[in-house]
């Protein structure tokens, strides 16, 4: 191991120890101790280590001579330049401000997939077995296994496009399209609740037990699986006053039977907080006024420092708008009430919000006009930092055994240009939070 | 099916470390100061390596070299070859879009780049050329050089090339060189002097002496010039046309050995110095008025120096031992539609911010906030908070937001505690340090613990810090705009005698 101060510090691991080697050897015991005395000079060549292999080496930015902020490559945030390092290893380096992630695979598509999802077959399952996309006239499947490819037996309808997909229960799969919604049992036995006559689906959440769908008149239907497995519709509807543009359900607790609370965003910029609780299904519990119209909402609880024991978490509604705003509220458990409300501008582009696991726990994946992370750092503090990859249009976990904390997303580099090849990725699975 | 597509990519992780990217492009010396080109996305950077053969005599040497082994070995394992009074320097164009370095210029004849400029010459029909100030046979210790130039480059090929133009033999290395005003402002020495471009050599128009020790760096807005001194701080000079002279009218009265310096706005100066300090000074309005009123200059000529220095004194506004010692600071805005912050880089590898406080009120809690956090979180060490950042001058208008963060850290009882003082709740508290700092896009998820060993660090280190530093490096200059000075210009910046909130960020 080498520590240095003005270069980077290096560790090295042993490869031999020099024993078998032709070099030749000088011992002091040969040599006077006495400086006057004269001795002949030594000669040897000087070469690359080879008895030692450079096994890592951490960045060193010391000394530091110049810099200068610039935006010089058309970014949202300017990049920092400094010329540091002394002598020949000197260097002109270019910071940039992002979270580094690893492309795994990255291929190309027949069409424009507007979403993807992946999902487990059953609840028991480890890793994610379907990647389902859904294109503007159409979903496809692909199985995950030793190569993806494309399934057509799942009982997933394929004619039309896909708003919501779910592992339902133990071992059910769920897929809302806009004029239904479709439960497929394990026996791949299918059972379909229709849209009402000329209205479609025009939003959708689900979590394992629950699905809520915003229809194109307003109106909220709530569905909640009872004992035997089958998805029971609720006698209440809500009907909103504007255009629902997203809902959230947020999963269910552990040890609890439903998420008790449903965000639904509306285009009059509010959203509305919803009782599912058996006794006042679809009550409104209480509204946040926004500054735009929310575009994307996600429930789902986090580690907080501020919370009441240390490692306990709480539950945030995230709030993605049109206008690029990004909000992070916390989520009254039981009022239902949302308070300490903080924003951040993302980009131009309206916000998605999708969950998404980084290092072991819950984060979110915003899209704006480029993929931010948010995450809990090591003391606990909520970070909000950007990817160093390219803009993504839509974003989900990905699990395999290869890659057990990844995500995928799709990149659609400009929709205008349908020509142009859109590309699925599969994002790094580790971002180093620590 | 897809996955057997040729354009599947597959990558690997090579490293898993903090939110900060960084790309190099290796450098052939030790770099003293770079500048972006005033257009292009292009840099230059001027690099000068002390008792170092140049590319020149180490090809004379290998060619008189008969005997013996002549393999070269890679300087970036090796070195590069010694040699006592000799210096090795260049010019490097590097360009940062294409990550490669598109040409570079070595010096020859035992010259070393010291200061770098771009300046439009408005005899040339404006047009932007690059300065460099050289000194030849320079010893650093001490200071001597037989004599300095100042190189002149044109830039070709939207400024990815450099032709060289000729060069003007100047009595010192000049260690500040900036544009003024459509001609080349240059600190030699003691003297300020004020060069057109001829055909032959630069051709000096105007000089006066208004630094006690010699020059390292120059920023200008409109006629107004703030020239640091190695020593003694900053003096602020202001150019009368119509006389053609420079006056010096308002200097400091603590000897800061200067490292850097912006100007925040028309009156006010942020810097470092060398022993690790960060300032801003500020001059008295009634002086900064008086000094742009007659175009002639008469009555500040004219005006009784005090205390043998200028005729005013500039006013201490903020201070701060952040630890460790400023080489850049400038204002930046680091988010977009965010605020305008001053960014500043240490020798160490530092990059800090300092955010100006916009209501009294943040203020206010702040101050009670650091005052708390000192005493429940003091250090293991016991060195007290106040003591260590007040290490040369007492603080002054600046909160440690770095100690204050650390708040999120507490356990709970005290942090309840410090929340019931500020008559808030935890979550209010945190929720205020968060939207006041908004993390700047840097900062690094382990940079506590280094700015916590190495704040409170006996200060031993920085003082071998500083004897390195005293070496390698001289002057300083910093180009910005030739900002024209105007009414409005003077309310912007953090110039409200507001303090400002530090946030220091420490990357080694």
């Amino acid at each position: 191991m080498s520590f240095s101060y003005i270069s980077p510090s290096h560790f090295y691991q042993f490869e031999k120890l020099g024993d078998d080697d032709l070099e030749i050897e000088f011992s002091s015991d040969n040599f006077s101790p006495d400086p006057l005395d004269r001795t002949g000079p030594i000669y040897f060549h000087p070469r690359a280590p080879e008895n030692l292999s450079l096994v890592e080496a951490i960045d060193s930015m010391n000394p530091l001579v110049d810099c200068k902020i610039a935006n010089l490559t058309d970014e949202d945030a300017p990049q920092i330049y400094t010329v540091c390092g002394s002598g020949p290893r000197s260097t002109f380096r270019i910071l940039k401000h992002g979270l580094e992630t690893t492309e795994i695979v990255s291929s190309e598509l027949p069409g424009v997939p507007s979403a993807v999802w992946t999902t487990k077959l059953t609840n028991g399952d480890e890793f994610d077995a379907y990647i389902v996309l859904s294109f503007t006239n159409g979903t496809l499947v692909l199985s995950i296994g030793e190569t993806v490819e494309e399934v057509t037996d799942t009982g997933f309808l394929s004619s039309a496009p896909t708003l919501a997909v779910q592992q339902l229960g133990e071992d059910a799969l769920l897929q809302v399209h806009p004029k239904g919604i479709r439960h497929i049992r394990a026996d791949r036995r299918v059972n379909e609740w229709p849209a009402p006559q000329h209205r479609s689906i025009v939003a959708a959440s689900t979590n394992s037990r629950q699905v809520a769908v915003a229809l194109s008149s307003g109106e909220i239907v709530y569905f909640e699986m009872d004992s035997d497995g089958q998805l029971a519709e609720y006698e209440e509807k809500k009907e909103m006053s504007g255009t629902v543009t997203c809902l959230s359900l947020g999963e269910v607790p552990e040890g609890r039977v439903r998420s008790s609370f449903l965000a639904v965003g509306c285009d009059d910029a509010t959203v509305r907080m919803l009782s599912l609780d058996p006794d006042s299904t679809l009550e409104s519990k209480s509204v946040q006024a926004l500054t735009s119209a929310p575009s994307s909402l996600c429930i789902m609880s986090m580690p907080d420092s501020a919370s009441e024991t240390s490692r306990s978490s709480t539950l945030y509604l995230h709030i993605g708008l049109y206008s690029g705003v990004y909000l992070r509220t916390v989520l009254d458990t039981v009022t239902g009430e949302l308070t300490d409300t903080r924003t951040r501008f993302l980009g131009p582009k309206p916000v998605k919000i999708f969950k998404v696991i980084a290092q072991g726990l819950p984060s979110v994946l915003a899209l704006s006009s480029r993929p931010w992370l948010g995450y809990s750092d090591a003391r606990g503090q909520f970070m909000l930092t950007p990817l160093t990859y390219p803009m993504l249009e839509w974003g989900w976990t990905f699990s395999s055994e290869q890659c057990p904390e990844g995500m995928v997303g799709i990149q659609g580099q400009n929709l205008r240009w349908v020509r142009c090849c859109p590309t699925v990725v599969w994002l790094s699975e580790v971002l180093d939070v620590h | 099916m897809y996955t057997n597509d040729e354009l599947v990519r597959i990558f690997t992780i090579e490293k898993l470390t903090d939110n900060l990217q960084q790309e190099s492009i290796p450098l052939s010396y030790t770099p003293r100061k770079m500048l972006k080109h005033p257009d292009q996305p292009m840099f230059y950077v001027i690099e000068a390596d002390a008792n170092t053969l140049s590319v020149a005599t180490k090809r004379k040497l290998l060619n008189g070299a008969r005997n013996g082994d002549t393999n070269e070995l890679a300087p970036v394992e090796f070195g590069n070859h010694r040699g006592e009074g000799h210096w090795a320097s260049c010019i490097s164009v590097v360009d940062p879009i294409g990550k490669e370095v598109t040409q570079r210029i070595e010096l020859e004849e035992n010259e070393a780049a010291f200061s770098i400029a771009a300046v439009s010459f408005s005899s040339q029909d404006d047009e932007w050329f690059l300065v460099v100030g050289t000194g030849k046979d320079t010893h650093l210790s001490p200071r001597k050089s037989t004599n300095g130039y100042i190189h002149i480059y044109r830039f070709l090929n939207d400024g990815k090339e450099l032709e060289f133009i000729h060069k003007t033999k100047v009595d010192e290395p000049p260690l500040a060189l900036l544009g003024f005003q459509g001609r080349l402002l240059a600190g030699i020495g003691k003297d300020l002097k004020i060069y057109d471009l001829g055909m032959k050599q630069l051709l000096r128009k105007a000089q006066g002496q208004v630094a006690p020790n010699l020059i390292n760096g120059l920023q200008t807005q409109g006629s107004r010039v703030i020239v640091s001194d190695v020593q003694e701080s900053v003096t602020y000079v202001v150019y009368k046309y119509q006389d053609n002279r420079l006056i010096p009218f308002a200097d400091d009265m603590i000897p800061r050995f200067t490292t850097c310096t912006t100007m925040v706005d028309y009156e006010t100066v942020a810097g470092g110095d060398r022993f690790g300090n960060f300032w801003i000074v500020r001059c008295p309005q009634k002086a900064s008025d008086e000094s742009d009123e007659d175009p002639a200059g008469g009555h500040l000529i004219h005006e009784r120096s005090y205390l043998q220095g200028a005729p005013n004194r500039l006013n201490l506004m903020c201070h701060f031992y952040p630890q460790d010692i400023p080489t850049s600071v400038q204002k930046a805005q680091l988010v977009t539609g965010g605020r305008d912050t001053l960014v500043w880089t240490g020798l160490q590898g530092t990059i800090g911010l300092m955010i100006p406080f916009v209501s009294r009120e943040d203020v206010d809690f702040f101050q009670t906030l650091e005052q708390h956090m000192r005493t429940e979180d003091a250090p293991i060490a016991g060195r007290d908070h106040l003591i260590y950042r007040s290490y040369y001058v007492p603080v002054k208008g600046v909160i440690d937001g770095d100690l204050c963060e650390n708040y999120s850290l507490l356990p709970r009882d005290k942090k309840a505690m410090i929340a019931a003082e500020l008559d808030r709740s935890i979550r209010e508290v945190e929720r205020k340090i968060a939207v006041s700092f908004l993390r700047p896009p840097f900062v690094f998820a382990s940079e506590r613990v280094l700015t916590y060993s190495a704040g409170y660090a006996e200060p031993g280190c920085v003082l071998g810090w500083r004897n390195s530093w005293y070496h390698l490096e001289k002057g300083r200059l910093e180009t910005c705009g030739d900002g024209v000075y105007s009414k409005n210009k003077k309310k912007e910046g953090g110039g409200t005698g507001v303090p400002i909130l530090l946030l220091t960020v420490c990357y080694c």
